[in-house]
């Protein structure tokens, strides 16, 4: 039990320092910066409650934001993500309850649902933080479009990394 | 009371969610209240540690390029010392002497202004509002509001210090505004940064009958206490009249390349708080 959670603390700290130290210095094109790090929230157990979910969804944000000087804007985003999570599950299931002992991964659902999975919540996080970011409409289109290549590179590490560590 | 708490615990996913949301909000609106609040941004311990260890390993990658850099730099304050050297000693003829008199009057006169050296350990160029990690802090003599430069020209202002790490807004940040003029003409405007082009920044409240041309010169204005005057900010690329508006549309090439900045001096401005008291009396 105390494995599992170490698991988790462990994935929390290796996705931050691979965040900040690693992939916001990639600005590939001058914009496409893959945010690599909301995996964490997407792996997390079908079972965990809503305000756990939230609370360190909150955390998690924090933690990024506080070194990347961007304090409020990665916090509201990442819990955009923990608020969508839970709807995104039921959306995409044809079941109404995800099996007992599975967790979101390849190998329990397979990889098309994975990546729908992983593109649904990375695209709405990655518009959102662009709007934020931006706080302007004006370039709307444009938005769209650099939230949409940075969901695709973003989604292809996502689902890479599920290959690299798949001794879980 | 008791439906009240139903509906409460019925929805608290989403009330968790707005509240969380909320403070979130408060953090972003306020966060330029938090500045000295230094365990919020990259120049806590933690993060300032990390940052020059990763950075420690990044340096040899640019070692080579720093040290042209270097040489240069030198070379030109070589330069600069020949020509004070030949003040002390003036030539024979009394029309020389005189202007080595004013020249080392300047130089005296510079001396309001001390220098400290600092390395930069992290950066960024590419969001709207970027910032600037440097290695140096309170113990070293860094303060809030000293200006940042490097050999090229204009970097930044310190806005946050612990004790060993700063940070600094960067020229690329939106919320950043300089006082700079046109150095032929000294008419002075404010420089600041769109977010689109890390090399771009733009002037305005130049009026339409000043004289600019492309290729221009703007330095800074010396009318902060946080920046001296001539400092090197950028040269005219582009500009036009925009209709409507009594001010040029003025659009500057940053001398600074942002992307490769590395070592950085930090300006103390000795006499700043008998300025500012002075200032605050009118």
């Amino acid at each position: 039990m105390i494995k599992d959670y170490l698991k988790y603390v462990y994935l929390f700290i290796g996705l931050v320092l691979l965040q900040v130290f690693v992939l916001n210095n990639v600005y590939w094109l001058g914009y496409v910066n893959p945010q690599v790090y909301i995996l964490f929230l997407l792996l997390l157990p079908f079972e965990v409650s809503g305000i756990s979910l939230l609370l360190l969804s909150f955390f998690l944000g924090l933690m990024i934001d506080i070194p990347s000087n961007t304090l409020g804007i990665h916090v509201s985003a990442t819990l955009l993500v923990g608020f969508i999570r839970p709807q995104v599950l039921s959306l995409i299931s044809s079941r109404d309850i995800y099996e007992k002992g599975s967790l979101p991964r390849i190998r329990f659902y397979g990889l098309a649902w994975f990546v729908k999975y992983c593109f649904i919540i990375t695209f709405i996080y990655t518009l959102y933080l662009y709007i934020l970011e931006s706080l302007s409409f004006a370039h709307f289109f444009e938005v769209i479009l650099h939230s949409m290549v940075t969901t695709v590179l973003t989604v292809t590490i996502m689902v890479l990394s599920q290959f690299l560590f798949i001794k879980e | 009371m008791k439906n009240l708490l139903k509906f409460l615990v019925k929805y608290h996913f989403g009330f968790m969610f707005l509240f969380l949301e909320l403070i979130a909000l408060l953090m972003m609106v306020r966060f330029n209240n938090y500045h000295q609040v230094s365990f919020l941004n990259s120049s806590n311990f933690v993060s300032g540690t990390l940052f020059s260890m990763v950075d420690g390993v990044k340096e040899y990658g640019y070692l080579s390029k720093e040290n042209v850099r270097l040489v240069n730099e030198n070379s030109r304050l070589k330069e600069l010392v020949l020509q004070y050297e030949m003040t002390k000693y003036p030539g024979v003829t009394d029309s020389i002497s005189f202007e080595c008199d004013t020249l080392s009057e300047v130089m005296d006169s510079k001396l309001a202004y001390t220098l400290s050296n600092a390395k930069v350990i992290n950066n960024s160029v590419s969001t709207h509002f970027n910032y600037l990690t440097l290695d140096k802090g309170s113990e070293d003599g860094i303060r809030v509001d000293q200006g940042v430069i490097n050999d090229q020209g204009i970097v930044g202002v310190v806005i946050s210090v612990s004790m060993h790490y700063a940070v600094a807004i960067s020229l690329l940040n939106k919320h950043f505004k300089l006082s700079s003029k046109i150095q032929k003409n000294d008419y002075y405007g404010s420089l600041s940064w769109k977010g689109d082009s890390y090399r771009h920044a733009q002037l305005d409240e130049i009026p339409f009958h000043v004289n600019v041309q492309i290729g221009d010169t703007i330095v800074t204005s010396g009318y902060s206490s946080i920046f001296p005057e001539s400092i090197p900010v950028g040269v005219v690329s582009s500009f036009e009249k925009k209709g409507g508006s009594n001010f040029y549309n003025i659009e500057v090439k940053l001398l600074t390349d942002f992307k490769s900045v590395n070592f950085v001096n930090i300006i103390n401005y000795t006499s700043k708080e008998e300025r500012i008291i002075l200032e605050e009396q009118e």
